[in-house]
């Protein structure tokens, strides 16, 4: 087992833990707000805003669904999210795959063309988008809102992906299929495994943007409401700690995710 | 292990883990789309004609009011919380309505302003009176209103006051002007409103101006004041409605509020009090009305005649903390809630009443023109 | 004789296929991002020409007279951000990188865990985090890190902690890939030529890592830049920036032509930068 870069420097203790505290204190920064976020679900608010701690209560989370407007617009964004997810990966992935596999006259154009959605500031992106949907004719909602999530995920998945594949060996596809296999075969039995975690991780990527966005889709969401308008909405009136619940209950699910996985990597170290 | 062993395996494990999020993810996401969209076909299909769809503020209605209109009437309720700002909601629905598209609503509650903006366009449906006997409760001094005369077009969901939220414990007095809210001891501790009319009308008032007859110069002036007070670091912030946590957690003394959130807050914090400036305070109602490509105005009448009856608008009170625009509420109240019907943040006497205005109705034009250097007052 | 040109018609087969491939899986995503990127944003330019009475150029006049300094206060606040976030981020990502074994991949997830909470949310938080009267703003009166009277919230640093924060992950992640494609032997090799840890890192790790520093800082800084959402939670009145002003000309103030023309010039100052940057990193391409 080859000694991690820094690790191995001679008698040099001393950065090296500094290195690891300090990385420590930046996941904490990360971290703290989602703590405060946790813990005013178990808030009771006395008002009907969760901002001031009141008393300790479990009244949130043993009603999290006392706001049915809360539970649609959660509903919504997952669905737009798994939606544009999976279109936006597909898209970003062939084009990441054209743009480091083959060198074409059109390259540097689709290059800048996937950069544009990252320019391009969203306030922009969410207003032009809206004009062109009504020019259009077409009535703004869930497809509206999935048309503009797919549009910056597969920037961002496009992009991911083809830092993940620099410097892949593509000689690996050749010598398949001189080998005799189809390039149909060749695509998903030698391809696709190799840049699975490349794609995987740019799929997460698009996941988590979908759910986050807020700018664009208040500008092309019509009537329909996703959790970051519900939360943006609620203010008016009160913000309630089930905004609070749902929050940490989707961080519960991903942590949970997240154990699986590490438990299943040990397993199948072991195996 | 060498590197690449490592490597492929690593490779292999993400690569699994990955298809089993995905997979997770993907059927999740299907399952919510299929839930959602099942309910939108039963909705259609089953509901037909007889379904009421309303867009209202969060938290504007308590939890049995469209069940039991239901019950009563027998018209579906498709209630959705999805005004969170007057003009991010205009922003959705002004174009379709121009090109009268529907946007599957019969009944959506906007601020007066707003409403009136939408009776200038020609959005809003004339309300069928004979449909709606329980009109004739509408307080008295909502009946004929500026940008509504004889309320053709609408009819108040809720009403608020605007005036001065303040903690007791940071100004050491009650407050009774507005000059209070310019006073150099609360320096960095105060905030006005992102509502336009909101915050220049109670300036205009404190200049000695009736915000009912303003012109183009009463509005300068008051947006000179504005930025006064702005570059000076008298006004902390411009705040839409989350001054009110920042009243709560104490970040601030004074702020133009409105009378709900008060009373919402006071549950919490006895200092907070809310105080009329004696110069006068404005009067706001969240309006509703019925968009011109609705088609459905029996049901949208019915749900209006249902919210007009007194023991219903004492229930959303209730739940909401604002102030009713239905006759013979306070009485309603005195029943269930005594303590609430007295107070007079839900409940303001004809005394204070006479205190409260309205901002004049503007056109286009005006509103362009004024909203323009209220924002650059703001720094914005 | 079949064993010699097998390979060869296969060969010339894939050379066929080999012209058209690039072109069929690069439509479906770049029909896409035409349609729905290229075309809005051309319409957005037509749109900022169109001032009613005035002359073409009266939009773009307004954005850099009236609203100049609130364009240099935004790339402004930017820059410090996303100098701060690679500041910060860096070391996590290299510890992440080479320093964390088995916890890597766990160490991962819990960097873009927080991308799971509504971005809104994490904004609130914040808010009550710096509280006037929280523990950390008592805390830091006790140290005397703040004045008596001093506040957080509603302050030029408070906007920019925002920033720092919500785009930290955006930060850490493209370093880690670049970092975590170094191949440990080159390191080995450099310190069996007798290089100190630290020279090694200066001379094998840095320069390999630029790729993802250079993805990281854009990914950073383009969209703090057209943020708002910070400033208007977090800053006061006299710490807003362009991206609240093209939202309220476009929604509230309705004047299209303006809107159209800040967004237009925020966006060109961007690209410019984004050249100038690709420049100086030396990266043929921009992605």
């Amino acid at each position: 087992m080859s000694a991690a870069p820094g690790a191995g420097a001679a008698g040099a203790h001393w950065p090296g833990r500094a290195l690891d505290a300090a990385a420590g204190l930046v996941l904490l920064y990360l971290f703290l707000p989602i703590f405060v976020v946790v813990a005013y679900s178990f808030n009771e608010p006395a008002g009907k805003f969760n901002f001031v701690w009141h008393a300790f209560s479990l009244d949130a989370w043993a009603h999290p669904f006392r706001y049915p407007a809360l539970v649609e617009a959660m509903k919504l964004s997952l669905a737009v999210a798994a939606v544009a997810t999976a279109v936006a990966t597909v898209f970003g992935t062939l084009v990441a795959l054209a743009l480091t596999k083959y060198r074409f006259r059109g390259s540097a154009a689709v290059s800048g063309l996937l950069i544009l959605p990252l320019v391009v500031p969203e306030v922009v992106l969410g207003s032009s988008l809206l004009s062109l949907f009504l020019q259009a004719g077409a009535p703004t909602g869930f497809g509206t809102i999935v048309i503009a999530h797919v549009m910056f995920c597969t920037s961002y998945v496009a992009i991911t992906v083809r830092a993940r594949l620099r410097g892949f060996d593509w000689t690996l596809e050749e010598a398949a299929m001189d080998l005799g296999a189809t390039p149909l075969r060749v695509a998903l039995r030698v391809t696709l495994p190799l840049i699975a975690p490349g794609v995987a991780a740019a799929a997460l990527l698009s996941f988590a943007l979908s759910l986050d966005d807020f700018i664009i889709t208040l500008f092309n969401a019509g009537t329909q409401v996703t959790y970051p308008l519900y939360v943006y909405g609620a203010r008016r009136a009160a913000f309630p700690p089930q905004i609070n619940v749902v929050a940490t209950g989707i961080l519960v699910v991903s942590l949970l995710a997240l154990g699986g996985t590490v438990v299943w990597q040990r397993r199948r170290l072991r195996a | 292990m060498t590197h690449d062993e490592r490597a492929i395996t690593r490779r292999q494990f993400v690569g699994r883990a990955a298809l089993a999020a995905g997979g997770l993810t993907l059927g999740g996401g299907f399952l919510a789309a299929c839930s959602s969209g099942h309910a939108e076909a039963s909705d259609s299909a089953g509901a037909s004609a007889n379904t009421v769809r309303i867009s209202n503020w969060p938290l504007y209605v308590d939890s049995l009011t469209p069940q039991r209109f239901e019950q009563r009437t027998g018209i579906r309720v498709r209630y959705t919380e999805d005004v969170a700002d007057n003009n991010a909601y205009f922003a959705k629905i002004a174009d379709p309505l121009a090109h009268g598209q529907s946007i599957d609503r019969d009944i959506v509650v906007l601020t007066d302003w707003m409403v009136h903006r939408l009776i200038r366009l020609g959005d809003c449906a004339p309300l069928d009176d004979t449909l709606f006997p329980n009109k004739a409760a509408l307080v008295d001094d909502l009946r004929d209103v500026a940008f509504d005369p004889g309320r053709r077009y609408s009819m108040p969901w809720m009403s608020g006051m605007t005036g001065l939220a303040y903690d007791r414990t940071q100004t050491g007095r009650d407050l009774t002007s507005f000059a209070d809210l310019l006073d150099p001891a609360f320096r960095g501790r105060v905030t006005m409103q992102t509502e336009m009319r909101d915050t220049l009308s109670l300036i205009m008032l404190h200049l000695g101006i009736a915000p009912e007859r303003a012109t183009e110069a009463d509005v300068a002036a008051a947006c000179t004041v504005v930025t006064t007070y702005r570059t000076n670091g008298q006004i902390r912030a411009f705040t839409g409605t989350d001054y009110a946590d920042d009243l709560a957690e104490g970040n601030v003394a004074i702020a133009i509020g409105w009378s709900g959130d008060v009373a919402g807050l006071a549950g919490d914090n006895p200092n907070l009090r809310f105080a009329v400036p004696s110069e006068g305070g404005l009067l706001f109602s969240d309006c509703m009305f019925v968009p011109v490509t609705s088609h459905r105005m029996p049901q949208a009448m019915a749900w209006m005649n249902y919210v007009y009856r007194p023991e219903v608008s004492a229930r959303i009170v209730e739940a909401t903390r604002y102030i009713s625009p239905v006759k013979g509420t306070a009485e309603a109240l005195a029943k269930t809630d005594p303590a609430l019907a007295a107070d007079w943040l839900v409940n303001p006497g004809p005394a204070l009443r006479a205190r409260l205005h309205q901002f004049r109705p503007l056109s286009d034009d005006e509103e362009r023109r004024y909203t323009e250097m209220f924002y650059q007052a703001m720094g914005v | 004789m079949s064993v010699v040109t097998a390979p060869a018609r296969a060969a010339a087969g894939r050379a066929n296929r080999r012209a058209f491939a690039p072109w069929l899986l690069v439509a479906p995503g770049a029909l896409w991002l035409v349609v729905f990127c290229v075309v809005p944003v051309a319409t957005l330019v037509r749109t900022s020409f169109g001032a009613a009475g005035a002359a073409w150029w009266d939009g773009y006049a307004r954005a850099f007279t009236q609203y100049g300094g609130h364009l240099a206060r935004s790339f402004g606040y930017s820059a410090v951000a996303t100098a701060i976030a690679l500041a910060l981020g860096y070391p996590l990502a290299y510890v992440i990188a080479f320093r964390s074994g088995r916890l890597r991949n766990f160490l991962l997830g819990l960097v873009a865990l927080p991308l799971f909470v509504t971005f809104l949310v994490r904004t609130f938080a914040w808010k009550t985090i710096l509280n006037d009267n929280g523990t950390l703003v008592r805390i830091l009166g006790v140290v005397h890190l703040l004045p008596a009277e001093g506040r957080l919230l509603d302050t030029v640093w408070a906007v920019i902690g925002g920033l720092v924060y919500n785009f930290l992950p955006f930060m850490i992640l493209p370093i880690y890939a670049s970092l975590e494609k170094i191949d440990g032997r080159l390191v080995e090799a450099a310190q069996d030529l007798y290089c100190s840890g630290r020279r090694a890192f200066l001379k094998v790790v840095l320069p390999l890592s630029l790729p993802g520093v250079f993805a990281g800082t854009l990914l950073t800084f383009i969209p703090a830049a057209g943020d708002f959402i910070n400033a208007e939670l977090l800053g006061g009145p006299n710490q807003q920036m362009i991206g609240s002003v093209v939202q309220t000309r476009f929604l509230v103030v309705r004047d299209y032509p303006l809107a159209a023309a800040l967004s237009i010039v925020l966006m060109l100052i961007i690209l410019a930068f984004v050249l100038v940057y690709t420049r100086f990193m030396g990266t043929e391409d921009l992605a």
